[in-house]
C-alpha cells in the first residue's frame, strides 16, 4: 500500500502545476499607435514596457509583478472607448493614456466613472485641470503653455501670428490658443485642418501666409510639422516656426527636414538632460528597442516610475488609494522635481526648445 | 535503526525497491517520450515555417518582378515623360498600397491616389531612401498612415519609384495557412530586426506595429533542434524559428503552448506508470504471501518459543519442532535445543566457577572489589567488607565507590572522581599503583592503603576495573619514622662545619652537604647522580696535576684514607682552596661497603695562618740576629763616635774640626740604621717625647724623595699641636708612605703633605678616643690602589711591588697604633691616594725648647761617675769622655761588678753620684737586673740607662725602672753631658 500511496504522490508531484505565481498588479497604456502621428506612439510604448521590465526586475510591487497592458486607442472616439473599456475590463488599477488631449478628453467620463484612475504626461487641456477627481498628469496644462509661448512670441518681437492647429486633438489645440489669446497683444490667425483627412495643403498653406505674419505656430504632430514647414517654405515663408511638445519627436527631422531647421517650440522637456537617471534610461532605451531616447519616450517612463512608487505605498489597489499615494509625496524622477497639486496637476519649469542641425537644444527655461 | 517485525522489515524494503523502480520507470519513459514528440513537432514546425515564410515573401515581393520590368523599361526622357509612364504601367488593387516617384534631389513628383498635395514634398531627410536598402523596416506611411514596408527601385533617369505595402494586406494571403494550420493552438509570427511585429494573426499588433520581442521574455533559452521555449503574459510556450535572409533582420515564429507537447508526455507516462502499477502490485502479493508463509510466520513461532523459554525451568528442549515442511528450520530447532541443552550445562558450570572465585576472593587478606565503567561496584570481597566497615555486600553493591569510600585527599581536601587513579582503568585502560592515598571506611574514619586497579578487558573492550588494596598504616608509620630518621640525618649532616660528600660503589655523588655545596661551587641537587671527578676537582698544589679519585682508594683499600698535604680544591668557578680531606668506605649492616663518604675542609686559611707565623719566626730570628749585629755594631759605633766627638773638643783646627764633623755625620747616618735595625729587631715601644711633627715630616719626606723626580709641596700651619712621639719611628712612618706615593709615580708627580690641629668626637667614627689629635694628609698623584687590595695593604707581606716584602706599610700601623694614633687611607683608581694618619697631641703643650748646646767643657764635671758596660771599647771611650768632662771615672764590666764597685766607694766615703748602666750584658747581669739591686743597696743611687735599643721598654720608661736619664747608644761626648746636666737638673 505504501509503495501505491508514494507512486501516486509522485506522480502527482510530477503533473501537478507549479506554485500559482502571485497575482499581478495591472495597469494600462493607451495611446494612439496607429492613427496619425501613430509612430510617435511607438516611443511611448517603449518607454513604458522598459520602466515595468525595471520596476519587476526591482521585485516588483511588494513581490507581485507589475503588468503593462499595451491599447492602440487609433487616434479616433472609438478607439479610445474599446481600448480603454477593454483595459477596465482587465481589472487595471490605473490607465496611462492618452497621447491627445481630445482623446483624453473623451476617455476621462468613462475611465474615471469606474472607479480607475486616468493619469497622463501628454494632456495639456485645461478643461481637466482643477477638478479633484481620478485624473492626474505629470503634463502641464496649456494655461502655462499659453503664458510661456506668448513670452516666448514677444521676446521675438513677433506681432502677427498664424496658427495652424490638428483638429483631430480640438481640446489641446483649442485650450492652446484660447490661452495664448489672453497672454499675447498681437495680431493670430487661426487656421484648421484634420490630419485623419487627407489635407489640400496648398490651401492651408495659402491661409496661414495671407495674413503676411511673422510667425507660425503649429498644432501639429510631428509628420504634419515636418509637411507643413516645407510647404511654408517652398511658398516662400521666412518668417520663425514656433511648435509644441507635441512636435517634439524625430519624425520631425525626418519628415521636416532643412526646412524645421530654426524651429522654436515650448516644451516642460529639456533635450539637455546630463542628470545620471536619464543617462542611464537613454543607454537602455537605445539597448533594448534600437532608438535613441526621446520627450515621449522619457515621459512614459517618469510615469511608471512615479505609479510603481505610488502603487508601492498602497495598502489596496484601487483608484483612490493610488491618487492619495500619488499626492502625499515629492518625486525626484529622471527628469527632475515633481510634485502633484491636490487636483493631481503639476507645474514644472518650461523651455523654449530648438532645432539645430538635425538636433533639438534646450535655449533655457522660459 | 528502528527495530520492526521481519514481516515489517521485508515490506519496507520490497516497498523502497518498488518505488524506486516506479521512479526511474516514470523518469526514463517520460524523458523517452519526451524526445520522440520533441523530434515530431520539431518536423512538424519546421515545415510550416517554410510554408509560411515562403507564403509571406511571395506576399512581399507579389509585384516586385512587374515593377521591375516596369522600371526596366522606364524611358529616360523629362520628368513628365517619366511620370505619364509610370502612372500608366502600375495598377495596384489592394487596399493601402500605393507608389511615389522621387526625383534626383528625393522631391515628390508623383503620388498614386489622392495624396496628390504631398508632391514637392522632399524626401531627403529619410533614412530609409538616403541608403541602399530595398525594402524598409515596417513603419507607419505618411500618406495613408497604414504599417507598411516601402521598396525603391532607382530608375536609369536619376528618378527613384517607392512603393509601399500595406502589412495588413498580409493576414489575406495568410488565410489559407491558417485554414490549414496544424495545431490549434499554433501561433505564426514574423518580428524586424527591431522585434516589432511584420506579421501576426493578430491583426492589432501589426497595425500598432506592436514589439513583441521585448515581452518574449526568455525567449533566448537554450536552443536544442531548433527549439526553445518563452514566456509571453505568464504562459509558456515553445517556439520554432527561422531567419530570413531577405528582408535582412526578420525572423519567422512557429509557437505552440509547452502543454500541447506535454499533454501526450503525460498521457504516455501515465498509462506506463499504471500498467506498472499493476504489474508491481501482483508480484508485491505474491512474495508477501510467499514470504510470510515460508520464513515470516516459523521464524516467528521460532522467536515466540525462544521468548518463552525460562532457564531456570533447566529444560533441554526449548523449541517444538515447527519446521512447516522445510528442513532448513528443522534443522534450525534442532541446533537451537542442542544448543540450550549446552548452555544450559555451561550454566551450571560457570556457577560452580562463580562459588569458587568467590570462595577465593574472601579467602585472600587483601580487599577486592570491582567497578563498572561508571564507576559502580560490581563485586566485592570479605576483607572488603571488613576493612571497609560494612557488614554485607548488598551495602555497597550498585554504589559509586568513589563518592562512598574515595571522596576525600589524606588531607581532607575534596578528590574529584575526574582525578581519581583508580578509575583510570575503565577510562583509560590503564593500570596502576597508588600507596599514597586513603580510603575511607563507613564510620567516617579513614585509612592509608596502597591499592591496584587494572581494568576488565571483554573482547577488547574494558568494561571495568578490579581493584586490590591492603591497608597500609603500619607500613606508613614505619616509613614515616625512617623519613624521620632521614631528615633528622640529613639536618646533621647539613649542620656539619666539614664538607661531606657520599657516593656509591661507582663513585656516584649521593649525598653534599651545606659546606661541601659551598667549596665545590655545586647543589646537591645539580652534583647528584655524577662521577665524582665531575664535582670534586682536587690537584696537587705544586705540580697541578690532579690527585687520585679517593673514593677508588677507598674502595679498593677497604680502609679510611687521607689525602696528602697541599691538596688543592678547584670549585666550579675555579676558585682554589688547599683542603684537608678523608675518605672512608660506608658499609651496610653485613659490613658490605656500599659507598664512600668524604669528609673534608678548607685549610687555606689556616694554612695562611701557619705560614704567616712560620714567616713571623723567621723574621724573628733574623731579628735576633739583627738586633745582635746591631748591637755590636752600635757599640763599635759609641767607639767611633765617642772618639771622634772627643777629638773634636780636643783640637782646635776649624779643618780638622770639619773633617771630624763629617766623619760624626756618617757615624750618625750609621747610627740611624742600626736603630732601624734595632727597632724592627726589638719591635719595641716608641720612646716618646712631646715634639713638633713638621720637622720630623719635611726631614723624613725630603730624605725619601731627595734626588727624585718626585716634588714635594708641605702645608703645615704655625700653630700646630707638639705632638708625644717616638721621633725615630715617626720619621719610619712618613718615609714609607712618601716611600710608596714615589714608587707610585715613577715618571714623576707631586706629593702634597698636609697637617692640621683636629678634635676628635664620637660622631667622627674613627677608632679614637675623644680628644685633640694632629692629622697629617699624604696625598701623592699616581694612579691609586686598586679596589681589591686596598684592603689589604697594610696586613704584613702584601705587596704589588716585586722587590717589596710587605712590611712597611705593616709596620707603619704598628708604629701608629703603638702611639694612640689611627691611620687610614683613601684611593681612587686613577685619581691617587691619601694616607691620613692621627697622632695625639702631647699632653703638655710645653714648647720645644731649641736644642740647648750644652757645653761640654773639659773639666766642666764634677764627682764620681761609674759606669757599665760589657764592651771595653765602649768603657775605653765614654771613660775618656767623662773624663775630659771632668768627671773621675769608674768602669765596670757587669752588673755584679758594677755594684761591688759602687758599694766599695760608698764604703770608701767617696760615693759615685752618677752610675751609666749598659742595658743589656749577654751572658751577665743586665741593666734592668742591676738597677734594681743598686736601688735595693742605696735607694738614692742616680743611674743612667744606656742601651743601644731605644725603642726597649725600659728606654722609654726609664723613670718607672728607677733611673734618672736615659741615653742611647753610641752617643757622643754633648750627649753625654747633656744626659748628666738633665740628671743633675731632675735632682
Amino acid at each position: 500500500m505504501v509503495g501505491i500511496l508514494g507512486s501516486v504522490c509522485l506522480l502527482v508531484f510530477l503533473f501537478s502545476c507549479s506554485q500559482p505565481p502571485p497575482e499581478p498588479v495591472k495597469i494600462g497604456l493607451s495611446i494612439n499607435l496607429s492613427g496619425r502621428g501613430g509612430e510617435a506612439g511607438e516611443h511611448i510604448r517603449d518607454g513604458a514596457m522598459l520602466a515595468v521590465d525595471e520596476v519587476n526586475k526591482s521585485g516588483g510591487i511588494h513581490g507581485r509583478p507589475l503588468v503593462l497592458l499595451v491599447r492602440d486607442d487609433e487616434n479616433r472616439e472609438e478607439g479610445v472607448i474599446n481600448a480603454d473599456q477593454s483595459l477596465i475590463d482587465e481589472g487595471v488599477v490605473a490607465i496611462i493614456g492618452h497621447s491627445y488631449s481630445s482623446n483624453t478628453v473623451q476617455a476621462y467620463p468613462l475611465v474615471t466613472s469606474q472607479d480607475t484612475l486616468l493619469i497622463t504626461a501628454y494632456t495639456a487641456t485645461n478643461k481637466l485641470s482643477g477638478l479633484d477627481d481620478l485624473f492626474l498628469r505629470t503634463s502641464v496644462d496649456c494655461t502655462l503653455y499659453g503664458k510661456k509661448m506668448a513670452q516666448l512670441l514677444d521676446n521675438k518681437g513677433v506681432t502677427r501670428l498664424s496658427v495652424l492647429g490638428d483638429m483631430t486633438n480640438a481640446s489641446y489645440v483649442l485650450d492652446y490658443v484660447e490661452q495664448l489669446k489672453k497672454n499675447f497683444a498681437g495680431v493670430v490667425a487661426e487656421v484648421s485642418f484634420q490630419s485623419r483627412e487627407n489635407a489640400d495643403w496648398q490651401l492651408l498653406v495659402n491661409e496661414l501666409l495671407q495674413p503676411s505674419p511673422q510667425a507660425v505656430l503649429l498644432l501639429t504632430e510631428a509628420s504634419m510639422t515636418g509637411v507643413a514647414v516645407q510647404k511654408m517654405r517652398n511658398a516662400g515663408f521666412t518668417g520663425s516656426f514656433i511648435g509644441t511638445i507635441w512636435t517634439q519627436t524625430p519624425g520631425l527631422f525626418s519628415y521636416g527636414g532643412e526646412a524645421a531647421e530654426g524651429l522654436s517650440l515650448v516644451s516642460f522637456i529639456s533635450p539637455e538632460n546630463n542628470r545620471p537617471q536619464y543617462l542611464l534610461f537613454a543607454e537602455n532605451i537605445e539597448k533594448k528597442f534600437n532608438r535613441p531616447a526621446t520627450a515621449r519616450s522619457s515621459r512614459a517612463y517618469e510615469m511608471i516610475m512615479i505609479l510603481s512608487d505610488a502603487l508601492r505605498r498602497c495598502e489596496i489597489f484601487t483608484a483612490d488609494e493610488l491618487k492619495k499615494q500619488l499626492l502625499a509625496k515629492k518625486y525626484e524622477t529622471l527628469m527632475g522635481e515633481v510634485e502633484f497639486d491636490r487636483y493631481g496637476d503639476v507645474v514644472r519649469p518650461v523651455y523654449e526648445v530648438v532645432v539645430h542641425q538635425g538636433k533639438f537644444q534646450a535655449r533655457g527655461e522660459i | 535503526m528502528e527495530l520492526c517485525s521481519l514481516e515489517c522489515r521485508f515490506r519496507r524494503i520490497l516497498v523502497w525497491v518498488f518505488m524506486g523502480a516506479f521512479l526511474a520507470v516514470g523518469l526514463l519513459s517520460a524523458f523517452a517520450k519526451y524526445i520522440e514528440v520533441r523530434n515530431g513537432y520539431v518536423e512538424k514546425m519546421r515545415s510550416q515555417v517554410m510554408v509560411a515564410q515562403e507564403l509571406i515573401l511571395d506576399f512581399i515581393f507579389k509585384h516586385d518582378g512587374h515593377v521591375i520590368e516596369i522600371v526596366q523599361q522606364c524611358p529616360t526622357g523629362s520628368v513628365e515623360e517619366v511620370k505619364q509612364y509610370i502612372q500608366q504601367a502600375i495598377h495596384f488593387h489592394e487596399m493601402g498600397d500605393l507608389y511615389y516617384l522621387l526625383d534626383g534631389d528625393l522631391k515628390i513628383v508623383l503620388v498614386s491616389g489622392t495624396f496628390t498635395s504631398y508632391v514637392g514634398l522632399s524626401r531627403s531627410h529619410d533614412t530609409f531612401l538616403q541608403s541602399s536598402d530595398k525594402i524598409s523596416k515596417v513603419h507607419q506611411s505618411l500618406f495613408s498612415n497604414k504599417s507598411v514596408v516601402s521598396m525603391q527601385y532607382p530608375l536609369s533617369c536619376g528618378m527613384t519609384l517607392v512603393v509601399e505595402r500595406s502589412m495588413t494586406n498580409v493576414i489575406r494571403s495568410m488565410r489559407f495557412f491558417d485554414k490549414g494550420r496544424m495545431f490549434p493552438t499554433q501561433t505564426l509570427f514574423v518580428l524586424s530586426s527591431e522585434g516589432t511585429v511584420v506579421y501576426h494573426s493578430n491583426a492589432k499588433l501589426m497595425k500598432s506595429r506592436h514589439n513583441l520581442a521585448f515581452e518574449m521574455e526568455q525567449w533566448q533559452s537554450p536552443i536544442i533542434d531548433g527549439l526553445f521555449s518563452y514566456n509571453l503574459h505568464g504562459e509558456r510556450f515553445f517556439a520554432y524559428k527561422q531567419h530570413f535572409s531577405v528582408p535582412r533582420g526578420w525572423t519567422i515564429y512557429f509557437s505552440v503552448p509547452t502543454s500541447l507537447l506535454f499533454a501526450p508526455i503525460k498521457q504516455t507516462v501515465l498509462l506506463y506508470l499504471a500498467f506498472y502499477l499493476i504489474f508491481v502490485g501482483g508480484i508485491f502479493t505474491v512474495l508477501q504471501f510467499l514470504f510470510n508463509r515460508y520464513f515470516s510466520i516459523p521464524v516467528g513461532r521460532i522467536v515466540e518459543s525462544l521468548e518463552s523459554y525460562d532457564v531456570a525451568r533447566s529444560e533441554k528442549v526449548v523449541v517444538p519442532r515447527f519446521a512447516f515442511g522445510v528442513e532448513e528450520f528443522a534443522r534450525i530447532i534442532d541446533s537451537i535445543n542442542s544448543m540450550a541443552d549446552e548452555v544450559y550445562r555451561s550454566s551450571e558450570q560457570v556457577q560452580k566457577s562463580e562459588e569458587q572465585i568467590r570462595l577465593l576472593l574472601n579467602s585472600t587478606a587483601e580487599a577486592i572489589y570491582g567497578l563498572d565503567v561508571h564507576g559502580r561496584c560490581t563485586f566485592c570481597n570479605a576483607s572488603f567488607l571488613s576493612m571497609m566497615g560494612y557488614e554485607k555486600e548488598t551495602d555497597v553493591l550498585g554504589m559509586e565507590m568513589h563518592q562512598l569510600t574515595h571522596h576525600s585527599r589524606p588531607d581532607g581536601s575534596p578528590y574529584p572522581v575526574e582525578e581519581c587513579l583508580a578509575h583510570q582503568g575503565f577510562k583509560e585502560g590503564k593500570k596502576c599503583q597508588v600507596s599514597d592515598e586513603v580510603f575511607w571506611r563507613s564510620d567516617g574514619t579513614s585509612i592509608p592503603v596502597e591499592y591496584w586497579s587494572y581494568p576488565i578487558h571483554l573482547d577488547e573492550q574494558v568494561i571495568g576495573v578490579v581493584i586490590t588494596f591492603i591497608d597500609i598504616t603500619e607500613r606508613k608509620e614505619a616509613e614515616e619514622k625512617l623519613a624521620a630518621e632521614k631528615e633528622q640525618l640529613a639536618v646533621t649532616l647539613r649542620s656539619i662545619g666539614d664538607a661531606v660528600i657520599t657516593t656509591d660503589i661507582d663513585g656516584n655523588v649521593l649525598l653534599v652537604n651545606k659546606v661541601a655545596e659551598d667549596l665545590i661551587g655545586w647543589s646537591q641537587s645539580q652534583a647528584r647522580g655524577r662521577l665524582l671527578p665531575e664535582v670534586f676537582h682536587v690537584i696537587d698544589e705544586q705540580s697541578r696535576e690532579l690527585l687520585e679519585n679517593p673514593v677508588n682508594e677507598v674502595l679498593q683499600t677497604g680502609k679510611v684514607v687521607e689525602l696528602g698535604r697541599n691538596a688543592i680544591l678547584v670549585s666550579r668557578d675555579g676558585v682554589e682552596r688547599e683542603i684537608a680531606d678523608s675518605g672512608a668506605p660506608i658499609r651496610d649492616n653485613k659490613s658490605r661497603i656500599v659507598g664512600v663518604v668524604l669528609v673534608f675542609r678548607d685549610v687555606t686559611e689556616q694554612k695562611r695562618m701557619q705560614d704567616e707565623a712560620h714567616r713571623a719566626r723567621k723574621l724573628e730570628s733574623i731579628g735576633v740576629l739583627a738586633g745582635g749585629i746591631a748591637h755590636d755594631f752600635n757599640n763599635i759605633l759609641m767607639a767611633i763616635m765617642g772618639n771622634i766627638s772627643l777629638v773634636k773638643e780636643m783640637t782646635d783646627n776649624e779643618q780638622q774640626k770639619a773633617l771630624l764633623a763629617a766623619a760624626e755625620k756618617a757615624s750618625t747616618r750609621a747610627t740611624g740604621l742600626t736603630q732601624q735595625l734595632l727597632t724592627f729587631a726589638k719591635g719595641g715601644q716608641p720612646v716618646t717625647e712631646t715634639a713638633s711633627i713638621a720637622g720630623v715630616i719635611k726631614e723624613s719626606a725630603g730624605f725619601v724623595l731627595h734626588g727624585s723626580n718626585v716634588a714635594c709641596d708641605f702645608t703645615i700651619p704655625d700653630d700646630l699641636h707638639l705632638v708625644s712621639i717616638d721621633k725615630g719611628q715617626i720619621s719610619q712612618v712618613i718615609q714609607n708612605i712618601v716611600l710608596n706615593g714615589k714608587a707610585a709615580m715613577p715618571d714623576g708627580g707631586r706629593i702634597i703633605i698636609s697637617c692640621e690641629n683636629y678634635s676628635c668626637t664620637k660622631d667622627d667614627f674613627l677608632p679614637l678616643d675623644p680628644g685633640f689629635y694632629v692629622r697629617i694628609l699624604i696625598t701623592d698623584s699616581g694612579p691609586g690602589i686598586a679596589a681589591e687590595h686596598i684592603e689589604k695593604i697594610f696586613d704584613p707581606y702584601f705587596t704589588t711591588k716585586l722587590t717589596g716584602q710587605g712590611l712597611g706599610l705593616a709596620v707603619t700601623r704598628s708604629i701608629i697604633n703603638k702611639h694612640n694614633g689611627h691611620i687610614s687611607v683613601q684611593s681612587e683608581n686613577g685619581k691617587g691616594t691619601t694616607f691620613t694618619l692621627y697622632l695625639p697631641v702631647a699632653r703638655k703643650q710645653t714648647k720645644e725648647l731649641p736644642h740647648r748646646q750644652v757645653e761640654s767643657r773639659k773639666g766642666g764635671g764634677a764627682g764620681k761617675v761609674l759606669i757599665m758596660d760589657d764592651e771595653q771599647i765602649v768603657l775605653d771611650v765614654a771613660s775618656n769622655m767623662l773624663t775630659h768632662l771632668g768627671y773621675e771615672v769608674l768602669v765596670a764590666a757587669n752588673g755584679e761588678e758594677m755594684l761591688a764597685q759602687y758599694q766599695q766607694a760608698a764604703d770608701d766615703n767617696s760615693p759615685v753620684s752618677l752610675v751609666i748602666i749598659d742595658l743589656t750584658i749577654p751572658g751577665g747581669m743586665g741593666g734592668q737586673e742591676a738597677m734594681s739591686k743598686l736601688l735595693e743597696m742605696d735607694p738614692a743611687a742616680r743611674a743612667v740607662v744606656a742601651s743601644g735599643y731605644s725603642n726597649d721598654p725600659v728606654m722609654a720608661n726609664y723613670g718607672q725602672y728607677g733611673f734618672k736619664g736615659a741615653i742611647t747608644k753610641p752617643f757622643k761626648v754633648d750627649d753625654l753631658a747633656k744626659v748628666i746636666v738633665k740628671v743633675g737638673e731632675h735632682e
